[in-house]
């Protein structure tokens, strides 16, 4: 219990610190200070949860199937799969948050290796 | 070329703010001077890709149906595309085939808005909660 408040504390002085960043950087006017730093301390927070679930989302690439999914201790649930046709989400009904977090990681992979893949591209590594 | 020099300037208040931040994460949370390069390179890179997503924000709306479901919808020039619609057994993805990164986008930034939302009633409940058990001890 202790250990979380001090987490939750730091988390807090972190989330001071961005938004008076931001403030600084954007030019932001004051009012809007307190309002920054609950949304930045929100953002931290669904963050961390997200930097969670991507130790269980795992990218596999079997023959020609490459997909996601999360696994967890007895279970492997599939969140995307790659086809011609585009990236498929497997599950049709979200009902749980773990869920929707896993597969909120998953689709920022998606984007970061496309991300990275045409930098590689673009400076001409790997060609 | 003015919008040219805007994006030039964004991307300079990025980067430092992407500084600013690997900065106060190894002050604040202790992080070692060994990860802070890649920390910078991970947040900058993730706020490149929320600058997207916020340009997606802008083409989405949240419906009511006649059956007084939410319902998320994706605009795009002439094309509609609703992306989820909350049942009885949870959040039911409309678009399952996402061929581009807009859509992909979307997608994230709707679910991201789900789980917000969730721990903001959560925050409100509990809130409310303690406000009642004061009154109780009262």
């Amino acid at each position: 219990m202790e250990k979380q408040t001090a987490m939750e504390e730091k988390l807090r002085e972190f989330a001071r610190r961005l938004a008076e960043a931001a403030q600084e950087i954007f030019e932001l006017s004051e009012e809007f200070s307190q309002d920054l730093i609950d949304i930045f301390y929100k953002g931290v927070e669904m963050n961390l949860k997200l930097q969670e679930m991507k130790g269980q989302v795992e990218y596999l690439k079997e023959g020609s199937q490459t997909k996601f999914v999360l696994r967890k201790e007895n279970e492997i649930i599939p969140l995307l799969t790659l086809t011609d046709e585009g990236w498929v989400v497997e599950k049709r009904v979200l009902r749980d948050d773990e869920v929707i977090y896993a597969l909120i990681a998953a689709l920022w992979e998606v984007l970061l290796r496309r991300k990275v893949e045409k930098a590689m591209i673009r400076e001409g590594v790997g060609a | 070329m003015r919008e040219l020099e805007g994006q030039t300037i964004t991307e300079k208040k990025l980067r430092e703010l992407a500084c600013r931040m690997a900065e106060a994460a190894r002050e604040v949370l202790g992080l070692s001077e060994d990860s802070l390069k890649g920390l910078y390179y991970t947040l900058y890179t993730d706020m490149k890709i929320k600058q997207k997503m916020h340009e997606v924000e802008r083409q989405i709306t949240c419906v009511v149906g006649r059956d007084l479901r939410k319902k998320y919808i994706f605009r795009q020039e002439n094309e509609t595309t609703p992306l989820l619609t909350f049942s009885d057994e949870g959040w039911i993805v409309e678009r399952r085939v996402l061929r581009d990164r807009e859509i992909i986008c979307a997608l994230i930034v709707v679910l991201w808005g789900i789980l917000q939302e969730a721990i903001t009633q959560e925050e409100e409940e509990y809130e409310r909660n303690r406000h009642t058990s004061r009154r109780h001890v009262k």
